[in-house]
């Protein structure tokens, strides 16, 4: 009888297997990408089944949080933990049932979790295809990492809870297709900053990002002119700009304009990017050949017998400049602090050649604006020092047009 | 027996190869006072028109001591014999007049030298008139220890 009964267990776990997959809902599906915090490889057969009413409460409350409008559709899985899905257009949002019972009876107060949750949220709020090649996915998974940090101050996260998180990022599985743990970390505070900067807590809040030095003077140095570049001007047909967008179109421009080398600084919600030094004309035209690039402050150039005379017996003040964008979602004072020759000439040679994705990624939203500043100097005799005018002789836009950029911009 | 001292031989040069003392002295100060007023018109030009900007202090501190000793005792036996009436017998032998004329124009030339060659030289103005005391110092000392000789003597011919 026992020899019997041990017989049918097999059978009947057999069956009761199947009778309650079918009354469950599980169905075996096929997803084209997904994202599992750590990797983007799921090993197993996917089966998925219709959330339960409070997890699928749970995520519509953490979706309306993102602030946007998404059209996500949430099941339960045997993933892990926590996975975004994409299929063909639809947008999944994955969990496990085990895993969230756990996290809403502890109060949903497991941060862990929660940035798990905003990261994979992130990737539908900013609308991540899933599917890229490794090299690319290191940047999405960043910018979900920032908005999992952005998402985790709108759940009420405080920076410490949020700085618990290091441990956490360090001991996630590192591979080629997802960014080293400290940039995910930071990215993480600097999403929980701009979630706090939106709310008009984030004054003064560096981004910190440690592959691109800082601007060496912040607040700016009063400048000679500036001018506002335009949004229109910056961003043409793009749908969901980025900040990287911005730089790459300056970046254009200032090849065109023959700026050779510029360099990259991160600044308080954006970057600064900085173009070299150069020889200019009183009236803001950029000196001929290499005479426009000087290391040095540099003596007249001699042709004739006039200029001779000219060189021996005037000034001839040398006139510099030096451009620096700056894109930034902050407001934008220039302090009055007075700037040696010196200091802006070494610029370009300080900064980073590239923005990070930490800074790239950022979304060139309303509050982001780009503003050109323009440091003038002014070499009275060959003796003196070169001093920043200021304000300068000339407008923002004359330095612009004249330099060439604005019409590069304009192209 | 009386004893006579060997008595000093004298030969007196010819005519031709001596110079008065007062013609060595205008020529000599007719050659400073128009180098110095070159360079000096020169400096003060540049300096009304900023060409050394804040260093022009510097400047002038670097030409007065150069030009003025030497002008200042030029001018002041020129004034002295001025209230003379009689004229200085004293000749001098052409040779070291002109080789005290030379080092003159020489020594001149080095400092407008200086000053023209600004515009052609990368280095700072005030850099270049530095470097030049190297070798104008010596010169200097050369020149006035000639004119010096020429301008306080008394021998008589």
């Amino acid at each position: 009888m026992k020899r019997f009964a041990l017989r049918l267990i097999g059978p009947l776990c057999a069956l009761t297997f199947l009778l309650s997959a079918c009354c469950l809902g599980q169905e075996s599906v096929h997803i084209d990408g997904l994202c599992l915090f750590d990797s983007d490889h799921f090993d197993e057969s996917l089966y998925v089944f219709p959330p339960d009413k409070q997890a699928l409460n749970m995520f519509q409350e953490m979706l309306a949080k993102s602030g946007k409008d998404l059209h996500v559709v949430v099941k339960a899985a045997n993933v892990p933990e926590v996975a975004a899905a994409e299929n063909g257009n639809e947008r999944l949002l994955l969990y496990n049932q085990f895993v969230l019972d756990r996290f809403q009876k502890e109060g949903r107060q497991d941060w862990r979790l929660s940035m798990l949750i905003a990261h994979q949220i992130g990737h539908h709020a900013s609308n991540h295809s899933l599917t890229l090649e490794p090299r690319m996915r290191v940047e999405i998974e960043l910018e979900a990492d920032r908005f999992g940090g952005y998402l985790l101050y709108q759940l009420g996260a405080t920076l410490g809870n949020i700085e618990g998180l290091e441990e956490f990022f360090q001991n996630t599985h590192q591979s080629a297709a997802f960014p080293d743990a400290h940039a995910r970390f930071k990215a993480a505070i600097e999403g929980w900053h701009d979630g706090r900067a939106e709310q008009g807590g984030g004054q003064g809040f560096d981004p910190g990002d440690d592959n691109i030095p800082k601007f060496p003077s912040w607040p700016p140095p009063q400048a000679s002119a500036n001018m506002d570049i335009p949004r229109d001007l910056l961003l043409k047909n793009i749908s969901r700009p980025l900040v990287m967008d911005a730089a790459t179109r300056l970046l254009s421009a200032l090849d065109q304009a023959g700026y050779g080398e510029r360099s990259f600084y991160a600044v308080p919600g954006g970057f600064a990017l900085v173009s070299r030094i150069e020889h200019i004309y009183p009236d803001g035209r950029p000196k001929e050949g290499d005479e426009r690039w000087p290391l040095t402050t540099q003596p007249p150039r001699i042709f004739s017998l006039s200029s001779y005379i000219r060189a021996l017996l005037t000034s001839d003040p040398g006139f510099y400049r030096v451009i620096a964008f700056v894109v930034t979602s902050r407001p934008l004072v220039q302090s009055g602090a007075f700037t040696k020759y010196s200091s802006p000439r070494d610029w370009v040679w300080a900064g980073a050649n590239r923005l990070p994705t930490t800074i790239a990624f950022l979304g060139y939203t309303n509050e982001v604006s780009c503003t050109a500043l323009i440091y003038e100097f002014q070499q009275v005799s060959r003796n003196a020092d070169a001093i920043l005018h200021v304000p300068g002789s000339l407008t923002g836009r004359t330095h612009l047009e004249r330099s060439s950029l604005l019409g590069a911009l304009n192209k | 027996m009386s004893s006579a001292l060997p008595q000093k031989l004298s030969i007196h040069l010819p005519s031709k190869e001596l110079i008065p003392i007062d013609r060595v002295r205008s020529r000599l100060a007719l050659l400073w006072l128009s180098g110095a007023g070159l360079i000096i018109l020169t400096l003060v030009v540049q300096s009304l028109r900023l060409v050394y900007g804040p260093a022009v202090q510097e400047v002038w501190g670097w030409i007065l001591p150069t030009l003025m000793p030497t002008l200042g005792m030029i001018v002041t036996v020129l004034g002295y014999t001025a209230l003379d009436p009689a004229i200085s017998g004293t000749a001098v032998r052409k040779s070291f007049f002109t080789l005290a004329f030379w080092l003159s124009a020489s020594y001149l030339f080095l400092i407008l030298l200086t000053i023209f060659i600004q515009p052609l030289s990368p280095g700072s103005p005030v850099d270049l008139m530095r470097m030049s005391n190297l070798w104008l110092g010596p010169f200097q000392g050369l020149v006035a220890s000639a004119l010096g000789v020429l301008f306080v003597s008394k021998r008589q011919r």
